[in-house]
């Protein structure tokens, strides 16, 4: 699992610019699979279990990651850009971006030293922020970027005991495990999709919910954990190392309260760490899924990641495994009738 | 002639926040071993490097070769988590999210945590939080890391080294690790040519917390001319428009109370005559550099100061044009060799 996750978030892609990480999921997989890209650029796979499934179950997880576009070119070569997705100024400022090129720019910062007072300390607005790319002037920044051209943090995997560092883990994180299940077979025919545009408001989902039409949907997502220093323990949300996080509400969704048990009950007969997610925030392709056609029964499952948005976020491994197999005894559950 | 990227890149990596400098010492020693005649370090750990020993008069040439960082003040009972305050001027507004490395009794990566977007409050988006109220996350529980991590141990960004372009560089640590580079320069022409003055290269240690080592290796030098080499400020967006010295705008002369005018002005007529770039920077008082130790060091010394222009000073995305740092080795070295 730490190897697939490994190779899926050092793949770039955006929200809208998802191919590269379509294309590494679609590698990863192999052939052999009923595959479809819809016009949203969303992947959708269809596996054969062992038996042919009661109900149809569709899990899924985004390929999209935060990121930034270009939106103009100054007359001394310097980028302005606004966020895709919702990203905190304080994690894009001083920070390194890398363009579908492979150029690498940095968000550039008055320096401390001419600030005074209370600026020491004062964050400035994305619209005032710009992306250095060491150009000469308008024209030599034009020859390598150009508006509309998006990027993403770069940042280096790092493993810090059982612990994992990198950008991307939202979603990648999902997208790992059901590269996984469907490597490794299903017991009842299931449907995977790869969606894109999540972090733009749920779009992605919202047409392939339609063209899958499932009975039961599950959504695997990377969640925000504040289980960090200072802060006290009811807005934690989840913790790292805690297990899967499986939602009751979040802004997007007011789950179903039986599925929302039956993945506690299924936890518990497979011995499976697994936490609510206790406080009502976020949101995910949920959303858009259980209002899909007639109506969806759909649950989220996540794994706790702390940093969400940033060049760093951080997962723990063994919470990734639970998510994995709980994934799989859930979405066997449904398919069975067993819900 | 070592090649200028590639020998930024090695003295950037070598860890050495403020009082903890041995690692990039070793680095300067290994690149000047075929060009010094012999190398001394002092009490305060600065490095001098000698050339043409038994030449009169003499100059000293002064870069250092601390960098910010972060010192652990204390490691959280609960979370594990490191509690950090600055060692020299590390700029709180980007630290959220920054990747940063742990020196304690084995290298440790972390993270500097970032504030989770739901528990982010209305101001959180304008104002960062100082240093004191964030901490490093290294993944470990609390009875893991306090056997590996002491309070007094410093920790050091680790965000890569990019060559945006042909002549520009971006990476943490150009102040000074652009200064020492350009010193080393300095020597590898000056032996290149043969004769010039004795010259000490003095890599010094504390800058950034005072300039404690150069007060210390100013006091210890029979030479009576002092040179300084650090960066400055490069003009950027949203600076006063003062700060004027372009990228790749060359050598930046140093004028100022603190500073011998005969010897701004010997470094002005060199530069002329040999058509090395260069542009003039002025300041008021003091320099905020290694020269200001040395003005009044052992009954005072002939102070000088040579900087090298970069953007967003100390933050992980310091930017800087090698042809600066050429430029600043060049004007140096025909100091020297103008007997």
């Amino acid at each position: 699992m730490k190897e697939l996750l490994k190779t899926l978030c050092a793949v770039d892609g955006a929200s809208g610019r998802e191919t590269r990480v379509r294309e590494t999921v679609l590698s990863l997989i192999g052939d052999g699979h009923d595959v479809k890209v819809d016009p949203l650029g969303s992947l959708i796979v269809s596996v054969k279990g062992k038996k042919p499934a009661k109900h149809k179950v569709m899990l899924c997880a985004h390929m999209d990651e935060v990121g930034v576009i270009a939106t103009f070119i100054t007359g001394a070569g310097l980028i302005k850009f606004t966020t895709v997705g919702g990203i905190q100024p304080a994690a894009l400022l001083g920070k390194t971006v890398r363009f579908e090129n492979g150029v690498v720019g940095a968000v550039g910062v008055k320096p401390v030293h001419l600030c005074a007072g209370d600026e020491r300390l004062a964050l400035p607005e994305v619209k005032d922020m710009y992306i250095d790319i060491g150009a000469e002037d308008k024209a030599d920044a034009e020859k390598r970027v150009r508006p509309g051209d998006v990027a993403v943090f770069t940042s280096d995997w790092t493993e810090m005991g059982d612990k994992i560092l990198s950008k991307a883990i939202d979603d990648r994180a999902g997208c790992a495990v059901m590269v996984d299940m469907i490597r490794k077979g299903v017991e009842y025919d299931t449907t995977f999709v790869f969606n894109t545009m999540e972090e733009v408001g749920l779009r992605g989902s919202k047409a392939s919910a339609f063209t899958v039409d499932p009975e039961y949907a599950i959504v695997l997502e990377g969640t925000t954990a504040a289980d960090v220093i200072g802060v006290p323990e009811a807005e934690r949300v989840c913790a790292l190392g805690k297990g899967a996080v499986v939602n009751f509400m979040d802004r997007s969704t007011l789950y179903d309260k039986t599925l929302y048990d039956k993945a506690f009950a299924v936890a518990n007969e497979n011995g499976i760490a697994l936490q609510p997610k206790t406080m009502v925030a976020g949101g995910n392709d949920a959303g858009s899924i259980h209002v899909s056609r007639g109506g969806v029964k759909t649950i989220t499952l996540n794994v706790p990641t702390r940093y969400i948005h940033s060049p760093s976020s951080v997962c723990d491994g063994n919470d990734l495994n639970a998510l994995r197999a709980l994934a799989e005894k859930l979405a066997e559950a449904f398919a069975s009738g067993d819900a | 002639m070592t090649n200028m990227q590639e020998l930024l890149r090695r003295i950037t990596a070598a860890p050495s926040v403020s009082g903890t400098e041995n690692a990039a010492a070793e680095v300067i020693k290994d690149v000047l071993k075929d060009t010094a005649d012999r190398f001394e370090t002092d009490a305060l750990g600065n490095l001098k490097a000698v050339i043409n020993e038994n030449a009169e008069p003499g100059v000293m040439l002064l870069a250092h070769m601390d960098k910010i960082g972060y010192i652990v003040t204390g490691i959280d009972k609960e979370t594990g988590f490191l509690r950090i305050d600055k060692c020299g001027g590390s700029d709180a507004r980007v630290a959220p999210a920054l990747r940063v490395n742990v020196y304690g009794k084995k290298t440790l990566p972390g993270v500097i945590i970032s504030t989770p977007p739901h528990l982010a409050g209305p101001d959180a988006a304008k104002k960062a939080q100082p240093l004191d109220k964030l901490g490093v996350d290294c993944g470990l529980p609390y009875d893991e890391i306090k056997d590996l991590v002491f309070p007094g141990d410093r920790a050091m960004v680790d965000a890569g080294f990019y060559e945006l372009n042909e002549n520009r560089v971006c990476s943490p640590f150009l102040d000074d690790v652009a200064g020492v580079a350009a010193a080393i320069r300095c020597a590898e022409l000056v032996k290149a040519a043969g004769g010039g003055r004795r010259l000490e290269c003095v890599f010094t240690t504390r800058e950034e917390v005072g300039g404690q080592g150069s007060t210390t290796a100013s006091f210890a030098t029979k030479a009576g001319t002092a040179i300084a080499i650090d960066v400055s400020f490069a003009k950027a967006p949203g600076l006063p428009e003062t700060v004027d010295s372009a990228l790749g705008s060359g050598a930046m002369i140093g004028y100022a109370p603190v500073l011998h005018k005969s010897l701004s002005d010997r470094l002005r007529e060199l530069a002329e005559e040999k058509n090395i770039p260069y542009t003039v920077e002025v300041m008021g008082r003091s320099t905020g550099t290694d020269a200001d130790e040395a003005l009044t060091a052992a009954g005072g010394k002939v102070t000088g100061l040579l900087s090298i222009p970069i953007r967003n000073m100390h933050t992980p995305v310091e930017i800087a044009d090698v042809r600066d740092v050429e430029a600043v080795g060049a004007l140096l070295a025909a100091y020297v060799l103008d007997e």
